[in-house]
């Protein structure tokens, strides 16, 4: 199964798509349609966790905070209603809110009081465990989850109906999860392809269901989301010790039933396994793939990409930023904040522009008024909005460097010269000039010169120069 | 159904609260400092530095324990000083007591209880599984281990796991008279009695709805917090608990006995209840408001107290406002 599929569109319209886009599209479709505490509580918690991974925070907070409302509400109803049961589950729901909220020592209240009243309950002491580990208190979420999956197996034990295996398969990863246990992350994902769970595989094939959440209404949603998680804790647990093969090859299962999971292509793109294109493309604002990719590029040189997908602008601008093409880096950024203007992973890297366009190359601040700048002090010098007095100290610096031209026109002993790269940075004159003497295209030539300002060279930015003098190199 | 799923994110501290009663005054921890107010709460004997969370305050004779049960810190305070140290525990430290000097804590997910002497020498043993509740008795600690069901008797010296018996898991509140144990169980709807002479269990009763929380007045009437029927009931006994369980005709089936107090109605669930002396008073957690008891009838004390910010002395009761961070008297 694959998301081409479920969605029933062409490969090359899936491209442009994010791949939480989906499933923040239901869960706006479940907040407006259905009104049920257990439908709005999950739709707020699951857009919180949506936005988060796009790096969308105050839109995540906000969700949160809504959830934090839906969660006392039902509290408050369900004390007035003296139902302690359904108390006991709205404040876990509570005390999980307020840890996203970062309100720890409210969270960890409400935790404890959750488990006053239903100590007796997996799903609690399950709820419990998250919440301690978003506290980052994971010996206290291993304990938890070790509480649960003693109950669960219980009750597994008691009754082995599809929905406590199910169940105890979640705790079970929770449990994983917080102890680092490769082991029982295999059991549990061999328990989930077993044939315990044949009806429920049939049941997801039918329906074609493939949205991944955090807080899953259901149980074909759940075994999904499920099977994606612990697959990909697992996989993340075989490349942490450095079983690569294995990693991969977890990874690939996770793309077979998913083919635009955005954890598993970033994973094969640092394992090497393919490009960075569709990670891009999935998720473009994660910044651990943003800063995967600078470190990629520090030793590779990927062609500019063609495409137009936001994945691939973003991978524009992190490939003008490494070539200190801060002003283009702005452009580009600009245009997609205007499109994600609640995007943080763009704010940094804007202000990361920024910030590099503030630093002055050295030449510059010199005092001296001649100077052989390096290609790192021109490329900076792309990205510097100049004071008055920058602009007229490099007004009066003639500079000098290693040129080469990308064309030449030599005619009865003068040559006719354009544009062409100094210090592997771009320029070009304002006009074509004529320099006495026969010069070759794409060879080394000393050239002296004035920076007149900063220009597009090639649909990159470049330098605006005044030829002063031209030389062969002997 | 909805089944969540684990995701780990990050997040930051908040601000929480603890009082107690000591025999030197009234002790409040908050924003990382200890202060130990004089009997009258008017004055300000010491201040000392405290913990982040206060989660609950172990007082003894001579010292206090405040506990971060989040953040696995325990600050031991000398009452007529103020001088203390601050000590780490294990995980999730949620119950103290002090025999002399001697401090044992009870560390939940460590699954330990720890003695910390007066000088500082430490001991752990292991208990049960998640284990919630201590309270001592003739100079013995107990250890109630929720999920296990396990109720363990432990001798200070040599500091080791006496006894141990079954019971019951799962309960909300457990409470001693000195001779008995009762576990209170919300989902049976039960009080379970064991005898600790004997370790064994001495019965069971049926006790209202959802009952979640008790407290003992001398010398065997049970004060019974529910929620859910929005009344503390009161279960007495013609003769001693363990006299009357054992034989099976206890008359505390809800309704029956003679009860220097009635049952006790309030306006919203109450599912804490505290007995100083001749006060009463009950708690509901969710809407933070503290109720009075006087013959039968309730009145509010105070609303919007959090759960660790009030305690009950024989005369009065105290809360402590945090957004104004004073400390304020009811007397009884």
């Amino acid at each position: 199964m694959t998301v081409g599929l479920l969605f029933g569109l062409p490969a090359a319209a899936q491209q442009s798509r994010i791949s939480s886009d989906f499933e923040i599209q239901q869960m706006e479709r479940q907040l407006a349609t259905s009104k049920s505490f257990v439908a709005q509580l999950s739709a707020r918690l699951n857009l919180g966790d949506l936005r988060l991974a796009r790096n969308e925070n105050a839109l995540a907070t906000a969700e949160y905070a809504q959830a934090l409302d839906v969660a006392a509400h039902e509290r408050a109803e369900a004390r007035r209603a003296a139902d302690m049961t359904r108390y006991a589950t709205a404040t876990s729901y509570a005390a999980l809110a307020e840890a996203k909220l970062s309100h720890d020592a409210r969270a960890f209240e409400l935790a404890e009081e959750a488990l006053r009243y239903a100590s007796d309950s997996a799903k609690t002491w399950n709820l419990y465990a998250t919440t301690m580990s978003l506290l980052r208190q994971r010996e206290k979420a291993a304990s938890a989850a070790r509480n649960a999956v003693s109950i669960a197996t219980a009750e597994a034990e008691r009754s082995p109906a599809v929905s406590n295996r199910l169940d105890l398969a979640i705790y079970q990863y929770s449990l994983a999860t917080f102890t680092d246990d490769e082991a029982l992350l295999r059991a549990v994902v061999a328990s989930l392809k077993s044939s315990a769970f044949d009806a429920l595989k049939s049941a997801v094939v039918r329906n074609e269901s493939f949205e991944i959440y955090s807080t899953a209404r259901g149980e074909e949603a759940a075994y999904v989301s499920l099977l994606n998680r612990a697959q990909l804790r697992l996989a993340a647990l075989y490349e942490r010790r450095g079983d690569a093969a294995a990693a991969r090859a977890t990874y690939e299962s996770v793309l077979a039933a998913r083919s635009d999971d955005p954890t598993a292509l970033a994973a094969l793109a640092r394992l090497g396994a393919a490009d960075y294109a569709a990670a891009f493309d999935a998720n473009p604002f994660s910044l651990a793939l943003v800063r995967d990719y600078q470190r990629y590029l520090d030793r590779a040189h990927p062609p500019a990409p063609e495409e137009s997908t936001t994945g691939a602008r973003v991978r524009l601008a992190l490939q003008q930023l490494h070539a200190g093409e801060s002003r283009a880096a702005r452009a580009t950024l600009d245009a997609l904040l205007a499109q994600f203007p609640n995007n943080d992973t763009l704010k940094t890297l804007r202000r990361e522009a920024e910030e590099r366009a503030s630093g002055v190359p050295a030449f510059l601040t010199s005092g001296k008024t001649t100077a052989q700048p390096a290609g790192a002090e021109l490329r900076q010098l792309l990205g510097l909005t100049l004071t008055p007095e920058q602009r007229a100290a490099l007004d009066a610096m003639t500079l000098a460097g290693t040129a080469t031209f990308a064309s030449a026109s030599t005619s009865e002993g003068r040559t006719t010269l354009d544009s062409g790269t100094i210090e592997g940075v771009p320029f070009r004159f304002a006009e074509p000039t004529i320099f006495n003497g026969t010069f070759a295209a794409n060879t080394p030539l000393r050239l002296t010169y004035r920076i007149l300002g900063v220009t597009g060279v090639g649909g990159a930015d470049g330098l605006l120069l005044e030829p002063l003098r031209l030389e062969n190199i002997q | 159904m909805t089944r969540f799923l684990a995701l780990l994110l990050v997040a930051a501290p908040a601000l929480a609260q603890s009082i107690a009663s000591t025999p030197r005054g009234i002790v409040v921890a908050h924003h990382n400092v200890v202060q130990l107010f004089n009997a009258h709460g008017t004055e300000v004997v010491w201040t000392t530095d405290g913990v982040a969370n206060p989660t609950s305050i172990e007082d003894g004779d001579e010292r206090v324990a405040v506990l971060d049960a989040l953040s696995n810190d325990v600050r031991i305070v000398e009452l007529a000083t103020g001088r203390g140290t601050t000590v780490r525990s294990g995980q999730t430290p949620v119950a103290g007591i002090f025999l002399g000097r001697t401090l044992y804590l009870l560390e939940r997910d460590a699954r330990a209880l720890e003695r910390i002497g007066a000088d500082g020498a430490r001991a752990s043993i292991s208990l049960a599984a998640d284990p919630a509740f201590l309270f001592a008795a003739g100079g013995r600690l107990y250890a109630y281990s929720r999920t296990a069901g396990v109720l363990q008797e432990i001798a200070a010296s040599p500091f080791a796991v006496a006894r141990s018996i079954n019971v019951a898991p799962f309960a909300s509140d457990v409470e001693t008279d000195g001779k008995n144990a009762y576990l209170v169980y919300p989902r049976e709807a039960k009080i379970r009695v064991v005898a600790l002479a004997t370790m064994q269990p001495a019965g069971e009763v049926a006790a209202g709805a959802v009952p979640v929380a008790l407290a003992i007045e001398p010398p065997h009437t049970l004060a019974i917090a529910d929620p859910s029927a929005k009344r503390v009931w009161m279960i007495e006994g013609a003769q001693s608990f363990s006299q009357a369980f054992t034989r099976g005709f206890l008359r505390g089936l809800l309704g029956i006995g003679v009860r220097p107090r009635g049952n006790s109605d309030f306006p919203t669930g109450v599912d804490r209840v505290l007995i100083r002396g001749k006060a009463l008073i009950a708690y509901d957690t969710s809407s933070g408001t503290l109720y009075r008891v006087a013959k039968s009838k309730s009145s509010i004390v105070a609303q919007n107290v959090r759960p660790q910010a009030f305690t009950v002395t024989p005369d009065a009761v105290w809360t402590w406002d945090d957004s104004v961070r004073r400390l304020q008297r009811y007397a009884n």
